[in-house]
């Protein structure tokens, strides 16, 4: 495959909560979501395996977000990568990479796309495809730049190749 | 990628807790069958399951298929039928949007309860699929009108597994 093609994709339910400061899900018009706090850095983790279809070119993670109220305002979003070849009694995740400031939609509820691109290599925990790994996805939500007001709410993200 | 291509997959699993919509229908229920889990749809009420996802971006523009593998409960003769509804993500979250719905042409369920049959249907790229375009998120809602002319089977139907492919 090449570039822009769909690697693997996570839903609300797919979220391994950590044990501090976790997402929490929600439901809007019955629909599922993990909501994120706008003062407290919140964060959700899921797990997947790279698909072999990953051709080396980077990863850039999409979350498709929707705000509990906010119709003005950035937000920041951060993701970072964990390849589990390590001792799974300690987390090892790469440094988090950041989305830029991103402006919510003018209607609360219709979903936004948030982007963070990661680079092959240490970006990426030097993760390689067919290996296990896990995201991990946090909203910025102490950054000065992320100034939406109430809760973040993310109903899914996909992960493609750059 | 091209016609015929697994796009997606969903589970009974997959199905959205609290997938009932504001207006007629009952939400489908896990059930287990020989400890494995099924969307168990009756025949006394309207029953419903909503699935999310993203379309892959690998979705080349050609329609989808979406594929039910479906038993009944102990029936061993009937049609089942299921309607199949599409909803792009791009609209208020606060208020449904499905695309109008399409129903499957009604399956003869098999002659031994457990082995799974297949129904399936076809929506057209755009309207139909209202308009969802690869890399977007979107819904989907599946609903089993007992009542419906194509569906005869007096049973419970039991889904395996969904499968959305390229057409």
């Amino acid at each position: 495959m090449a570039s822009g093609a769909t690697l693997a994709t996570f839903r609300p339910q797919n979220n391994e909560p950590p044990s501090s400061n976790p997402a929490t899900l929600d439901l809007r018009n019955y629909q599922v979501c993990l909501d994120f706090d706008a003062s407290t850095d919140e964060s959700a983790i899921f797990s997947g395996v790279l698909s072999r279809a990953y051709d080396g070119g980077g990863l850039t993670i999409t979350c498709w977000c929707m705000m509990t109220s906010a119709t003005t305002g950035d937000v920041i979003m951060q993701a970072a990568i964990e390849r589990r070849n390590t001792d799974a009694d300690s987390d090892s995740f790469s440094a988090a990479q950041s989305s830029t400031a991103t402006t919510v939609n003018g209607t609360s509820g219709i979903p936004f796309a948030v982007t963070i691109a990661f680079t092959d290599g240490a970006q990426m925990d030097s993760l390689a495809a067919g290996e296990a790994f896990r995201l991990k996805i946090n909203r910025d939500a102490d950054n000065g730049s992320d100034t939406a007001t109430g809760d973040l709410e993310l109903i899914a993200v996909e992960v493609k190749e750059t | 990628m091209a016609s015929g291509d697994t796009l997606c997959v969903f589970h009974p699993y997959d199905m959205v807790s609290g997938a009932l919509s504001a207006g007629a229908s009952e939400a489908a229920v896990i059930v287990y069958r020989n400890g494995q889990p099924v969307l168990a749809f009756d025949d006394d009420l309207d029953r419903r399951a909503q699935f999310s996802g993203i379309l892959p971006r690998w979705y080349a523009g050609g329609g989808i298929t979406i594929t039910f593998w479906v038993i009944s409960e102990s029936a061993t003769t009937g049609n089942i039928s299921f309607r199949t509804e599409i909803e792009r993500r791009n609209t208020d979250s606060d208020s449904d949007s499905f695309a109008t719905g399409v129903d499957t042409v009604g399956v003869a369920v098999s002659g031994t309860s457990g082995i799974p049959v297949t129904c399936s249907q076809a929506h057209t790229s755009g309207a139909s699929m209202d308009s969802l375009a690869a890399g977007e998120p979107f819904r989907l809602r599946v609903t089993r009108f007992p009542l419906n002319v194509q569906d005869t089977l007096i049973d419970t139907a039991q889904v395996l597994a969904i499968e959305i492919r390229e057409t």
